[in-house]
């Protein structure tokens, strides 16, 4: 993976999942004790439209493990594969914004910026609904048995995870477009010696 | 932001609990999070609450701030023993509050998935009031070696990790430090419609990405300036060991669970 993708590429993922576990911890739009609104995801997303799929997807999934690492998710954490599917899964589904890389890289390179914006908000959904499908998955599964008889448990974690996902998609697709239009150069990834693939030894 | 500078919950102490190798924590609490699905008797949950608390006691760790960690969850372990006493009618009426009948089974069952609930959250807190981050990371890297014969990239995964948890500081720092800068130039965050705090938002997220982008870089030049190649032939300034402690745990918590189906209906 390291040669594949350049050791760059991997810092900056693991920047950015910090990034992302920093802006966690800045005051968010708290609508109920389940509902909650940040910008968090705004790092991996920009790094969706920088560097791709893979290395976005990796950046969420680190987001996720310094979650675990760090104590956030020992709190919500029920069963193994609850833990999984929320904290490995969700994030790293983040960077299914990063399928849209190819064609907002074509539209800035042409110069059509607006394509290119309308582009990234829809990625942002994109990477949204990805995250908190999984969300949703486990909410029914899992927390569902904590819900007396009489309550639907489908229809309480879609509600919860569909107005969070959505409130979240807005809120980063706004945050992302302004960022992205105002310095349309961070999506573009520099080629420096330390990004080029080293060299295979030979045998 | 300042309080937010203590990064993660390790309480650091000598305690077994702190002294047990990373690896045999993470298990026993992977195993424990099962186990606990078994109980379904007042004698099986006796015993899980007891190993528990021996545990959270064992780590010497004052019990209230154990407890005070587990503030956020208050709320959903009582809402969801309401909502049973509230909703289950099964049983017989135990007692009447307000002429609203308190059934038995509701009083059973809320009691038991509210108890659960507080041990699953209580136990893997204690994972990360004992262990570093950084040990966390050495644990996962280690569990997951396995998976490299599947070409997954463990090494690296490990090596992001370290990167990230090294950082979150500098970069909290950093975003203090701009945030500062702009309030300084006239920047609002706290007040204003929500589109011009939106918008305030732009001014701080922008330099600290080019910032963090050229940090990026520059580790990226050092490392490979030292000749980093990945993970083949790496040695590691800290080694996990599992010594008799960790075996003595496991052969306690083996005990416990057999036990646990032993005791269960």
């Amino acid at each position: 993976m390291l040669k594949k993708l350049g050791l760059v590429a991997l810092i900056e993922a693991s920047f950015f999942a910090a990034l992302a576990f920093v802006f966690d911890l800045l005051p968010s739009i708290r609508l109920s004790p389940s509902i909650s609104i940040s910008f968090a995801m705004v790092p991996v997303l920009l790094l969706a439209f920088r560097r791709g799929f893979v290395v976005s997807a990796l950046a969420g999934l680190i987001w996720g493990l310094l979650q675990v690492a760090l104590g956030d998710a020992a709190r919500s954490f029920l069963t193994p594969l609850q833990g999984f599917i929320e904290y490995f899964v969700a994030f790293a589904f983040v960077g299914f914004a990063g399928l849209f890389y190819q064609p907002v890289q074509t539209a800035f390179r042409k110069g059509r910026k607006r394509t290119a914006l309308c582009l990234v908000t829809a990625a942002v959904f994109v990477g949204s609904i990805a995250r908190y499908f999984w969300h949703f998955i486990a909410g029914f599964i899992f927390w569902g048995e904590y819900a007396p008889e009489g309550m639907n448990p489908v229809l309480f974690s879609f509600i919860a995870n569909g107005v969070t996902a959505l409130g979240a998609a807005v809120l980063c697709s706004i945050v992302t477009v302004l960022v992205v239009s105002s310095a349309p150069s961070l999506i573009k990834p520099k080629v420096t010696a330390a990004t080029v693939t080293p060299p295979r030894k030979a045998s | 932001m300042n309080n937010a500078f203590i990064i993660g919950q390790y309480v650091p102490g000598e305690s077994i609990v702190h002294r047990l190798d990373p690896r045999t924590k993470m298990i026993i609490i992977f195993l424990f999070v099962i186990v606990v699905f078994f109980a379904n008797s007042v004698w099986s949950y006796g015993l899980l609450t007891v190993f528990s608390l021996l545990c959270a006691l064992t780590t010497r760790i004052h019990f209230s701030y154990i407890l005070k960690g587990l503030t956020p969850v208050w709320f959903l372990i009582v809402f969801t023993l309401l909502l049973h006493l509230i909703v289950t009618k099964e049983g017989d009426v135990l007692f009447r509050v307000f002429s609203y009948p308190i059934y038995s089974g509701a009083v059973a069952q809320g009691a038991a998935i509210s108890l659960r609930f507080f041990l699953l959250i209580m136990v893997t807190s204690l994972l990360t009031l004992t262990t570093t981050p950084i040990e966390i990371t050495d644990a996962i890297e280690s569990l997951l070696q396995p998976l490299k014969k599947v070409k997954f990239p463990v090494h690296e995964l490990a090596l992001m990790m370290s990167i990230s948890l090294r950082f979150i500081p500098t970069l909290m720092q950093e975003t203090e430090k701009i945030s500062k800068a702009q309030a300084s130039r006239g920047v609002d965050f706290r007040t204003g419609t929500a589109k011009e705090r939106i918008q305030a938002v732009v001014p701080l997220l922008v330099p600290l990405f080019i910032s963090a982008f050229k940090r990026a870089e520059e580790l990226a030049m050092a490392m490979e300036a030292r000749g980093y190649q990945g993970g083949e032939g790496r040695t590691k300034l800290r080694e996990l060991k599992t010594g008799r402690l960790d075996i003595s745990v496991y052969a306690l918590f083996a005990v416990v669970v057999i036990l646990l189906f032993i005791i269960r209906d």
